[in-house]
């Protein structure tokens, strides 16, 4: 056990407002600097989920409440029901299907916004748990029931706090199966292994179709050399891979088959890469805190903007200078940051800058 | 849209218990039904919005004047010297004052809301009504929902099961 001075759990009810560095919760003895670098950088940079478990206007509902007269909520047309339904955090909102038949028809037909941080019991005040066991495995089964109760469609998936292991990778092609078949528009899928990397995600990932937002943690990328052809992301603008081991060919074929993709992050990637972009609709690239040998701007028409943060090379341990980056077709690239003497090689065309 | 010049174009809106309200056209164009009628020509003479009284349409006016970008009357320096944060903050302060009424209240006014297409209003209403059934049991939001429960006892031990997961 931890000391009282260090903390093994942490808030994280309130989405929008947590101080940065309490964001996650694992637990301090496994965490080496770099890795908790990186980490909190993940962490901190979650998408913010469309509902809350806070209550903002509680109190003006208490003042409601006061009067004693009965809400004539249920005389309310369905589409005004579902609406206020669509706000409710996952939990409450299943809760109303005890209340009538038409409340259980109502809450299937709105789109499902599921957070598991929701689903911690407000009695561990809403804190990630900071190593794996009974409340890891609790929302973890929580997650499998409610994917498997509603009938989707999932507009925010959010999922940061199981610790999946090589045991799990059975509901993780389930949780998968079922994202793909009921459809989910934004994904965020942050694993809490330890050590790192962890677990390989399973190819249907790529079966997931309707994603137009995807940000996945901790995770080794599936192998995309085995896929079956057609397999992409038609509708995928932004994607975030965070401590993510990757290969080159993966980042690759990922901006092939991604014909909308606007955003590419690239944070605290484990395994050494070489970047090459090629794709049509990219607007911004940025690669940080990650072993990063090349970024090669091949081809990318629409690229306003790349930038590169402390990023580190393997070559540049023996003393050469690390990473290049190479910048062939890209017309309309604007911001191109932080270059540090001594440590990136820029080529542009056929000119090589770098420091004698 | 409402230009400078249109910002002072009035408008008479008129509720089915004979009162009559004059309001800024920028104004009532918070409502996305009015803005049609305008936008279509339909909005000569005064209005009729049916099924709001006069109590809860005066109560939408109020939110609709409090809500409407400021780039009319009070000019545009106001907006220059405020920064838009502070503003977003004193309107939601405004906004949860605002909504402090009773039950009646605010599902007529939900009901105006989803009427007059004010989008704004609706989030604020729907959003109060999911604090109150987040906050209080089962039985407590079935009864100040008014719904009543038509299972059969062991349908809902059933249904008590499928989500399970959202009882614990």
């Amino acid at each position: 056990m931890s000391g009282p001075s260090c903390p093994t759990t942490v808030p994280v009810g309130e989405d929008t407002t947590v101080p940065l560095r309490m964001l996650h919760g694992l637990a301090p003895e496994t965490l080496n600097l770099h890795t908790h670098t990186m980490l909190s950088f993940l962490y901190s940079f979650l998408p913010k989920p469309p509902v809350s478990t806070l209550a903002p206007l509680c109190c003006a509902a208490t003042a409601a409440a006061a009067d004693g007269s009965a809400d004539r909520l249920s005389c309310l047309p369905d589409d005004l029901l579902r609406r206020v339904l669509s706000r409710l955090p996952a939990k409450d909102s299943a809760r109303t299907t005890v209340l009538s038949s038409r409340w259980r028809g109502l809450w299937r037909s709105v789109p499902l916004v599921l957070v598991d941080t929701h689903l911690l019991s407000r009695g561990d005040a809403e804190c990630r748990p900071a190593r794996a066991g009974a409340v890891s495995r609790a929302v973890t089964d929580a997650v499998s029931a409610a994917l498997k109760a509603h009938p989707g469609p999932f507009p925010f998936v959010s999922l940061t706090c199981s610790f999946m292991d090589a045991t799990d990778r059975r509901v993780l092609a389930r949780w998968f199966q079922i994202l793909a078949t009921k459809g989910v528009d934004e994904l965020v899928f942050v694993n809490r292994p330890w050590p790192l990397p962890g677990l390989p995600l399973p190819s249907s990932l790529f079966s997931c179709a309707s994603l137009s937002r995807l940000c996945l943690g901790a995770w080794v990328f599936p192998d995309t050399t085995a896929l079956p052809r057609g397999a992409g992301f038609p509708n995928l603008r932004e994607l975030v891979l965070g401590c993510v081991v990757m290969k080159d060919k993966d980042l690759e074929f990922l901006l092939a088959v991604s014909p909308v993709l606007e955003i590419l992050a690239f944070h605290g990637s484990l395994a050494s890469l070489q970047a090459r972009i090629a794709n049509q609709s990219l607007r911004c690239a940025q690669f940080c805190l990650s072993i990063l040998e090349e970024v090669a701007v091949v081809n990318a028409p629409s690229l306003e903007r790349l930038f590169l943060w402390r990023n580190w090379s393997e070559r540049g341990r023996v003393g050469a200078m690390s990473t290049t980056v190479k910048i062939g077709h890209a017309p309309k690239l604007r911001v191109l940051g932080y270059l540090e003497p001594g440590v990136h090689i820029l080529q542009i065309g056929s000119t090589i800058i770098k420091e004698q | 849209m409402a230009t400078r010049e249109a910002g002072k174009k009035m408008i008479m809106l008129k509720s089915p218990d004979g009162m009559e309200f004059e309001v800024e056209e920028a104004v009532a164009m918070e409502s996305q039904t009015i803005r049609k009628m305008i936008e279509d020509d339909c909005a000569d003479t005064a209005i009729l919005i049916p099924n709001i009284n006069s109590k809860i349409l005066s109560r939408v006016i109020e939110y609709c004047n409090k809500h409407v970008p400021t780039t009319g009357a009070t000019g545009a320096a106001a907006s220059d010297t405020v920064a838009p944060a502070a503003l977003a903050e004193d309107l939601k302060i405004w906004d949860a004052e605002f909504i402090k009424v009773n039950r009646a209240t605010r599902f007529n006014l939900i009901q105006a809301a989803s009427y007059l297409n004010i989008k704004g209003l609706l989030d604020l209403t729907s959003q109060t009504t999911i604090d109150t059934i987040s906050d209080n049991s089962l039985e407590e939001i079935r009864s100040f929902l008014s719904t009543k429960n038509d299972y059969l006892p062991e349908e809902e031990q059933t249904i008590r099961r499928e989500n399970q997961w959202a009882f614990q």
